[in-house]
């Protein structure tokens, strides 16, 4: 098997523990992105029982569960429904670490829209691994071009003016992957906090659209139709982008999800506004609970990676789904050491699919997400959960 | 045809006529307030139509329980929100909310005061009310508050269904005077549609809101300063018990029928029970007697029907705290069936509950009363307390100062009366100006 070349960060990442979880590294080093079929399975089996026993063996918490679950073995992948599973709201209340507080390199929290934030603990193979992965599915899908400098719009948070340090700064190794000439946050700084520029990100489309150079939007959904749509309120004519550019969205709509419009809608106003071609645009799921990278293919279907399973569990029974049945999401993948949470059911509903249903050719399972699982008011006058967690924020 | 939703005045319109009417609403309002007073043509309207609602059919209970149905009410919902209307709009339910609210049942008759003066209760003017699209009484009963003081009325609801309007016409039907559908508009359109929501909210004198936080702060950014913003939010309710309370069946026996009672959805149903101690034994312990009641109170009850997202939030609820007894925080006692769940918990702080028959218990020492609950005052509403004799009056207090509004027996946290408070406030004062003219 070939080593797969690392992307960014010129060195190897490596498991915390080389003896032990050799199977890991292995998965890591040789599997390509989208690798399929029952040598992968066996090379990721291989990496989940390994780190299985790793969480055993360092979180108490994870030995008691697994414990309650009967200790199952995970011989094939029909077992991965027997493996026990943390929640993703547990996240929220509780602080789990399968390795010490020195072992941690990253601390991220949810940016979700009620008060109590999901507390995630990477250790530096963790990190490095979840970037690199991005960065291989990146690849994987031919976005990768250092020749060739890119104009970027961004639908993220400006660092504060007063730290930054060249035109990337808080473009972070996304930067690494096509270089940028000039960069443009849709949220900007105030000094205080941030506010979304609708102006600023007009003239950047329009001044990106003369010098003709690719673009790459990134960023959330909701203030990319927010410009559109003042666009369309000013009469601005439709933009002629760079064929060659690439809208990449991710992060959902949030605290807009009153405003959210169909993902087809947005996409063909992209289409019509920008005259970005719909195979260049390109929506992801992710989460801070389980940071994999799980990206649109050009059919705009969200393929597992290599690195993952995906299950769907019954939201009454929590019993495993089959194919197209819809029920919370479950991510069973062997690549965090630092929490015991290679085996997560989500807060989101989602249905998944067999590989052969999308045509694009990739040979992984394939999902869709249907929103949060819960309700975020009650029918009634009854405060609900994410209200009153909100409320104490 | 589909677009003509707006009741303006007795008069059915489409959208383009309400956005005209709304560009002129001012002259509207002006033209309202020169109408006298007519509560008791109000009155007299209310009780003629609760007497057809409280019947077995008639032209306006028909119409009315089609439209609730075609909304997806279903037979029981529909009876039960039909009975409830009738029951609130009856002659002499009405006299006793005009008598506990405004102290009269004809507020715009002066009484004599203090040096040379009289008083009365005079609209403010102009009422708007931003309706809920999920409890079918709260339009019509905010309505009906708006009329009873003498006010313009404008009502937006949204959603397909029509009930606040049809409700309104079948109302002024009853009301030969007139009054009744000079002072109602009933409007239907989205929150998105900022531009009416700002008319009808800026036009105002009150402006009552159903709603979550961010409806209530959608509408409060137009209210103009000084005019009244009455915010009817999301509450949470919780019973209280001390040791000399949870050693008697009976009354855990009457909390468990009180959250079997709505299927927990009333904003009065407790959503947990405190106990005043500091000990895990016991908290266990009256756990464990409280699901024996509930598996009690809920036998031979119709299973409850929640949607997919109510049963995922009762799932992802319940997966959560069977985690954390791995971490050793608490205890899960869920029915097999899936008929009721007792989720104890050693922690103090307030949790919400997936609601369908889902009770927190948690512990509570009466000392910490203040500091656990203080900083969520604005949510707490109805604490359901059951102590020795001598300490009801202490602890009730103690739950009042830190922010309840209504402190009941642990049977009676559903219960209410004409004319009680809403939220801590008497609406119809909210919707009125105590005035004072020279005596005649």
């Amino acid at each position: 098997m070939t080593r797969i070349p690392t992307q960014v960060s010129g060195t190897q990442p490596s498991v915390p523990d080389p003896q032990r979880l050799r199977g890991l590294q292995l998965l890591f080093d040789t599997a390509a992105p989208f690798a399929a079929g029952p040598e992968s399975d066996e090379l990721f089996l291989g990496a989940l029982r390994e780190v299985n026993t790793w969480h055993l063996e360092h979180s108490p918490f994870y030995a008691s569960l697994w414990a309650e679950a009967g200790r199952p073995d995970i011989d094939s992948t029909a077992d991965l429904d027997r493996l026990p599973f943390v929640h993703a709201s547990f996240l929220k209340r509780n602080e789990i670490r399968s390795v010490s507080e020195e072992q941690i390199s990253l601390h991220l929290t949810s940016s979700g829209t009620s008060g109590q934030k999901s507390q995630v603990f990477l250790d530096k193979w963790s990190a490095d691994v979840m970037q690199e992965m991005d960065c291989r599915v990146f690849d994987h899908y031919g976005w990768v071009d250092r020749s060739e400098e890119v104009n970027y719009l961004v639908y993220g948070y400006e660092p504060r003016p007063d730290l930054t340090n060249g035109a990337t700064f808080g473009l972070g190794y996304v930067s690494e992957l096509a270089p940028a000439r000039s960069l443009t946050f849709g949220l900007r700084h105030t000094g205080t906090g941030h506010e979304f520029d609708p102006f600023g990100c007009i003239l950047a489309l329009q001044r990106y659209a003369e010098e003709g150079i690719p673009v790459r939007i990134l960023g959330y959904p909701a203030f990319l139709h927010f410009t559109l749509e003042r666009m369309g309120q000013l009469n601005h004519p439709p933009l002629k982008l760079s064929p060659r550019s690439l809208v990449f969205l991710g992060g959902g709509w949030k605290a807009n999800a009153d405003r959210q419009i169909p993902k087809d809608d947005l996409y063909a106003a992209i289409r019509e506004q920008l005259g970005v071609p719909d195979h260049r645009i390109r929506d992801a799921y992710g989460s801070v609970e389980h940071p994999l990278p799980y990206f649109e293919c050009e059919r705009h279907n969200l393929h597992v990676p290599t690195w993952s399973r995906v299950l769907v569990r019954s939201v009454d029974t929590l019993r495993a789904l089959p194919y197209g049945e819809t029920g919370y999401l479950q991510f069973v993948s062997p690549f965090i050491t630092s929490m015991p949470t290679h085996s997560i059911v989500m807060n989101d509903l989602g249905t998944l699919y067999a590989p052969e249903g999308c045509g694009c050719g990739l040979g992984t399972a394939y999902f869709t997400v249907h929103g949060r699982a819960g309700v975020s008011r009650n029918r009634s006058c009854a405060i609900a959960a994410a209200e009153l967690l909100k409320a104490g924020s | 045809m589909t677009d003509v939703k707006h009741l303006w005045q007795g008069e059915w319109i489409d959208g383009a006529e309400a956005g005209r009417r709304l560009a002129d609403l001012d002259t509207f309002a002006a033209a309202a307030r020169q109408l006298p007073l007519r509560t008791e043509a109000v009155i007299e309207a209310c009780t003629a139509l609760a007497a057809g609602l409280a019947g077995a059919a008639s032209a306006d209970r028909d119409l009315l329980a089609a439209e609730l149905g075609r909304s997806g009410a279903s037979e029981q919902e529909t009876a039960a929100v039909l009975g409830d209307l009738a029951g609130l709009l009856r002659r002499d339910a009405l006299e006793r909310v005009l008598t506990a609210q405004l102290g009269t049942t004809s507020p715009a008759t002066p009484v004599p005061a203090g040096s040379g003066a009289a008083e009365y209760w005079a609209p403010v003017g102009m009422v708007a009310h931003v309706l809920p699209g999920n409890v079918a009484t709260a339009g019509p009963w905010s309505l009906v508050e708006g009329l009873l003081t003498g006010n313009l009325n404008v009502a937006k609801t949204t959603g397909g269904s029509r009930f606040v309007q049809l409700f309104a016409e079948a109302l002024a039907g009853h009301d030969p005077s007139g009054a009744v559908a000079a002072l109602t508009i009933v409007l239907s359109f989205p929150s998105r549609n900022r531009d009416w929501l700002r008319t009808v909210c800026q036009a105002a004198d009150s402006v009552v809101v159903w709603g979550t936080e961010e409806a209530v702060a959608g509408v409060a950014e137009h209210v103009g300063p000084g005019r009244r913003l009455v915010a009817w939010g999301p509450k949470i309710s919780f019973a209280y018990l001390t040791e000399a309370a949870w050693s008697d069946p009976g009354i855990l026996a009457d909390l468990a029928r009180s959250v079997c009672r709505h299927d927990q959805q009333a904003c009065t149903s407790p959503q947990a029970l405190y106990l005043d101690t500091e000990d895990d034994d016991q908290l266990f312990a009256v756990a464990e007697r409280l699901a024996e009641a509930l598996a009690e109170a809920a036998a031979g009850l119709p299973q409850p029907t929640p949607t997919l997202q109510e049963r995922a939030e009762i799932t992802t609820t319940v997966t959560v705290a069977r985690l954390e007894q791995h971490l050793g925080h608490g205890r899960v006692l869920a029915d097999p069936e899936g008929r009721w769940r007792v989720l104890a918990d050693r922690r103090s702080e307030l949790a919400v509950s997936p609601l369908f028959r889902t009770v927190w218990v948690r512990p509570l020492p009466r000392k910490r009363i203040p500091a656990v609950l203080r900083p969520l005052r604005s949510y707490l509403q109805t604490v359901g307390l059951a102590a020795a004799p001598g300490e009801t009056g202490v602890l009730a207090d103690e739950f009042v100062r830190a922010g309840a509004l209504r402190v009941t027996a642990v049977g009676a946290m559903n219960d209410s009366y004409p004319g009680e408070p809403h939220d801590g406030l008497l609406a119809l004062q909210q919707h009125s100006r105590r005035v004072l003219v020279p005596r005649v």
